[in-house]
């Protein structure tokens, strides 16, 4: 394993925009070993010269011929230069980190449920499309604050036998919350398929904490993708340590029981110092 | 970010670290645990500084996995971010870091600490790592920490990676005299002394820490190094240079800490640490002369089971040797003094 996440220089395929502020770089790595073991939910660190190095989740991954891609929501210095790249252009690529999202045991579970809120679409919906092609019957619920800032619509309705959007201001879909989405869905239910269940989730804390509750009380299991402060991906400098695990390597895609001792979810995290500071402040 | 300090709970616990006895190896003759400074330690492997050490969770979480203690982050009175991003590049061989010592401030981390202290029952020693940007700040650093439960300070006098921090206080001995005298000064804790590679001769600086009053020298600390994009044509890290850790610097650090050992002026324990991923380079380490290892780097491609590895090697070596305390093989590779 040694060496597997040198740095790779690759070249811009594509800048695809999705929704208003939201865009995906699409590259071509060499179609080597190290990649070989690259799935939904596990990210890569992408290196823009002279700007930065940031975590990002790949959304993006084909075969032949071998593209992969991120997506990111331009609200920074980083990720307005990843939006502002164009073909042609140079950035590096280390990884693939840590845990993805896990196929169930089919016999066990037939039905899988995505949730997103915003630019979380990015991992939720790579691994949506797998398992869709995997036989799943699968049903993405959407959120974003408005239509045209939701990305992925076309690919959540080619991946999805149900897909259903929300919007905060009712623009498109439900009226609401996504979260609201899929309580009416699971509050359907029978106990056999709950059991048969499994939500895969990514997007803003607050929005994964409520389905972390909605999980709890309707004893469905699932997968949520975290974020945290990160600075080195490789489990070493313990900048996203969250509850004693290290997000890098231990997650990002940490199981709901797993999430369920870490008690800094959806309360707190760490700012650049290592200082613990409650969610709702960003880091400056 | 809000001016409040904000209040939070005491750090969570997490559950699968407080759920029973910490995981001990299998019952055997054979005996590990070394005293270094007073100081007994379980077993000669430790977490190196800056790796893993954000929270007491994630420093007892190590010692579960099997490490003998735990060295801090290198703290500072104030808090610092650290350097932007690229902060790391990863090598066949090993990484080059330039993390820029973020740390939340010693009064901030107290309570990690504590959470650590509080997991492990205390069985495992936690080592301070203090730097500051002057003599008399190392010394105030040094003296608040030591009142945590601490059991020993380390100066980090020779990161590589934070202009006008550490490295210039490492390559001068007067500086490293001074430095040591002024923090032994200032706590009732033993005191160790982290060596820099990035110079001519270790053993004039291990000196100069003894001579100080240092219990003990740590070596070596990063070699400093830089990697340049060459599409960008500029080096990778914002910080431009790095320290090198990991297997690349194994070799140099066996032979620094040799050459610390077996200076015939030179008293006190030496602490082995530098590219140690294998029981085998455990010990190296400890033939050339050192009494304990700290191990960092391996995490990254071994994750933290790598301290209970090397701690089965080591008992399974001892075994096939017939040796039953690690303690006599501390120096063994050092030729007689005459």
């Amino acid at each position: 394993m040694r060496g597997a996440g040198s740095m790779e220089m690759v070249k811009v395929l594509e800048v695809r925009e999705e929704a208003e502020g939201i865009a995906s770089i699409l590259f071509s790595p060499e179609p080597s070993h190290r990649w070989s073991s690259l799935g939904p939910g596990q990210f890569i660190m992408v290196y823009i010269p002279g700007v930065d190095e940031v975590p990002m989740s790949v959304s993006y991954l084909d075969d032949d011929p071998f593209v992969m891609g991120i997506t990111v929501q331009n609200i920074g210095e980083a990720t307005a230069s990843l939006c502002s790249l164009r073909p042609g252009d140079r950035i590096g690529v280390r990884g693939p980190y840590g845990k993805g999202f896990t196929l169930p045991d089919p016999d066990g579970t037939d039905t899988i449920i995505g949730v997103s809120g915003g630019v979380g679409a990015a991992s939720v919906i790579l691994f949506m499309e797998m398992a869709w092609r995997r036989g799943y019957r699968t049903v993405s619920l959407a959120g974003a604050r408005d239509m045209r800032s939701l990305p992925f619509r076309k690919r959540w309705e080619s991946c999805s036998g149900e897909a259903e959007f929300s919007t905060d201001d009712g623009s498109l879909g439900h009226h609401g919350f996504v979260t609201e989405l899929l309580e009416m869905r699971l509050s359907a239910m029978s106990p056999g398929e709950k059991e048969r269940t499994r939500v895969v989730t990514c997007g803003p804390e607050p929005m994964m904490a409520a389905v972390k509750n909605l999980m709890e009380s309707l004893s469905v299991s699932g997968e949520f993708s975290l974020e945290r402060y990160m600075k080195c991906g490789l489990g070493l400098c313990d900048s996203c340590s969250m509850s004693g695990r290290r997000v890098c390597v231990d997650g990002p895609v940490f199981p709901l029981e797993e999430l369920s001792l870490m008690k800094e979810f959806g309360r707190s995290h760490r700012d650049r110092s290592g200082r613990l500071i409650p969610l709702k402040e960003r880091i400056t | 970010m809000g001016h409040e300090e904000p209040r939070l709970p005491k750090i969570e616990i997490f559950i699968a670290i407080s759920e029973g006895p910490m995981k001990r190896s299998g019952q055997s003759s054979i005996d590990l645990s070394v005293n270094v400074a007073g100081i007994e330690f379980p077993n000669p492997l430790l977490l190196a500084s800056g790796i893993c050490d954000e929270t007491g969770a994630s420093m007892a979480e190590v010692v579960r996995n099997g490490a003998g203690g735990v060295v801090t982050k290198s703290l500072s009175l104030e808090p610092r971010n650290g350097h932007p991003n690229p902060s790391v590049v990863e090598l066949p061989y090993g990484i080059i870091n330039a993390m820029g010592l973020p740390n939340p401030g010693i009064e901030t981390y107290r309570d990690e600490i504590s959470s650590y202290l509080e997991l492990t029952g205390g069985s495992h020693p936690i080592i301070a790592s203090v730097f500051g940007s002057s003599i008399d700040e190392y010394a105030e650093a040094a003296s608040l920490v030591s009142g945590t439960g601490v059991s020993a300070i380390e100066i980090n006098g020779s990161c590589p990676n934070a202009k006008g921090l550490g490295l210039q206080f490492g390559q001068d001995p007067d500086v490293i005299r001074e430095l040591v005298r002024a923090v032994k000064g200032s706590v009732n804790i033993p005191v160790m002394f982290k060596l820099t590679p990035n110079t001519t001769d270790i053993t004039v600086l291990a000196r100069a820490a003894q001579e100080g009053g240092a219990d003990g020298v740590v070596a070596i600390n990063t070699l400093q190094a830089m990697k340049i994009d060459i599409h960008a044509r500029r080096p990778i890290l914002t910080n431009v240079t790095g320290g090198l850790s990991g297997p690349a610097i194994m070799p140099v650090g066996v032979r620094c800490v040799h050459a610390i050992a077996s200076d015939p002026e030179m008293k006190i324990p030496v602490i082995g640490v530098g590219g140690i991923s294998s029981y085998e380079d455990v010990l190296e380490y400890m033939m050339a002369g050192a009494s304990l290892v700290q191990v960092g780097t391996a995490v990254t491609w071994e994750d933290l089971g790598v301290f209970s590895k090397m701690e089965t090697g080591l008992r399974r070596f001892l075994e096939e040797k017939n040796v039953s305390d690690i303690r006599e093989l501390i120096g063994a590779a050092l030729e007689e003094r005459g």
